[in-house]
């Protein structure tokens, strides 16, 4: 059994938890557990933290991989924002010796410190480069054959590149091959990596959700669902769709790739927690295994 | 226009200078940015570093710079390097000390400093957790966060720290 610790962030431990439950099964299928941490505090948003004080937003992921740095293994994250976020401040962190003092005198205060010992990873790239896709293949009890998604991957899964270094920045694959290791089809489409607009949900709502409308618009009817890694991209496009800005069309299901995985992985379809989303997305369970 | 040097040289002191002054005002920023492909006048990236170099007051007060999504596709195409969102990240500390922050994200930042998480935990989650066999997390370190954001919280509201 392998062990990381688990960072499950704001959004899927307060609010889609389902998504938690299916990572954690998903990994433990590959021999991998996830140790939950009650210390961590938000990662913090590294939109909204960071525009407001920079400084700020160090002190707080600073000290959320203090905290992991403990049990020295990688910190695992189920959440796009949360991978950037952290990565982002680890890798300033590591490069920037006068930036490493400075924050490392301010954790002194609550006994802890800034070592650069651990790496922190999005589940994602766990899937991909320890377990891989051959291996994933053969654990599918449930191919989710018959099915075509489309993948929005998200922004902060590979960029910027240079922090991230995972993926390919403009045509980023991992995720699709990952969809496809669960015996499903995916459509590529342009404009893959285009944003889903919710960073700016609390400065200009209209603007954020007609980014997110775009990329319904351009997939509906074409694919049974479009796939993320990411709560923030999942919560934008139910949200654009629950307020039905636009009539016609039929609504296009979200999923979290670790529900997926989990369901073609052979967990119960009722513990996954398809029946919480907004927009239906149980529709696919009975087209498995069909 | 208002030219104002000191505010060119408060943003030059928070970035590292290249990210502005290796700015040849090309436009691939603009090019492949997704909001600028909904409206170059809600949102104009090469306009934003082109104010910022010449420290025209109206780029932090102007809604524009609220409108980045921190997306980093103008970054991985530009060929200088020059690294926008950092720029945008600048400008919006900056004009934050000035006192202007989008309302909502004030709220998110004052329970994020207060209760640790941008979201609390309603009944519902905490029902289905359990459900789960999830743990509840319950978090009861907010003293710790406290004392590392605790200086720093006074100063953005004018204090001395």
């Amino acid at each position: 059994m392998k062990t990381f610790i688990l960072y499950p962030g704001c959004l899927i431990s307060r609010r889609y938890p389902g998504f938690e439950f299916s990572a954690l099964e998903s990994a433990r299928i590959f021999g991998i557990e996830l140790l939950h941490n009650g210390s961590f505090t938000c990662c913090p948003d590294p939109v909204w933290m960071r525009s407001y004080n920079r400084d700020m937003w160090l002190r707080i992921a600073a000290r959320n991989i203090a905290i992991a740095e403990e049990d020295a293994t990688s910190l695992v994250t189920l959440c796009n924002g949360c991978f950037e976020s952290l990565k982002s401040a680890h890798y300033l962190l590591k490069k920037d010796e006068k930036t490493r003092d400075s924050i490392n005198q301010v954790l002194k205060k609550i006994g802890k410190e800034f070592k650069g010992r651990i790496e922190v990873k999005h589940l994602v790239q766990i899937f991909y480069e320890d377990i891989g896709e051959d291996a994933i293949r053969k654990k599918v009890v449930s191919p989710l054959e018959g099915l075509r998604f489309a993948v929005h991957p998200g922004c902060h899964l590979m960029r910027p590149s240079e922090e991230m270094e995972f993926d390919d920045p403009r045509n980023p694959v991992i995720l699709e091959k990952l969809v496809r290791a669960l015996g499903a089809d995916v459509l590529d489409y342009e404009d893959k990596t285009a944003c889903c607009g919710l960073p700016i949900f609390n400065s200009d709502r209209e603007l954020s959700l007609s980014l997110a409308q775009k990329k319904i618009n351009l997939l509906k009817d074409k694919v049974q669902g479009i796939v993320v890694s990411c709560p923030s991209c999942f919560m934008q496009f139910e949200t654009v769709q629950t307020l039905k800005r636009e009539e016609g069309g039929n609504p296009l299901p979200v999923y979290y790739y670790f529900e997926l995985a989990a369901l073609a992985l052979g967990v119960e379809p009722e513990k996954i927690g398809l029946k919480n989303h907004r927009v239906n997305a149980e529709i696919i369970v009975e087209e498995i295994g069909k | 226009m208002r030219i104002d040097p000191s505010l060119r040289r408060k943003i030059l002191s928070t970035i590292s200078p290249h990210e502005l002054l290796l700015c040849y005002q090309c436009g691939e920023c603009t090019t492949v940015c997704p909001v600028a492909k909904e409206s170059l006048s809600l949102f104009h990236p090469r306009k934003i570093i082109e104010m910022a170099n010449l420290g025209i007051r109206k780029v932090v007060e102007d809604d524009m710079i609220w409108r980045c999504t921190t997306c980093y596709e103008c970054v991985e195409y530009c060929p200088q390097g020059v690294n926008f969102v950092s720029i945008i990240l600048a400008l919006r500390n900056i004009a934050r000390e000035e006192g202007k922050l989008p309302k909502d994200v004030r709220k998110e930042i004052d329970q994020i400093v207060k209760t640790g998480f941008i979201l609390p935990v309603t009944g519902l989650v905490r029902r289905q957790r359990e459900g789960l066999g999830l743990p509840l997390l319950e978090f009861t370190e907010s003293d710790e966060l406290k004392a590392i954001l605790d200086s720093k919280k006074r100063e953005d509201e004018g204090g001395k720290g």
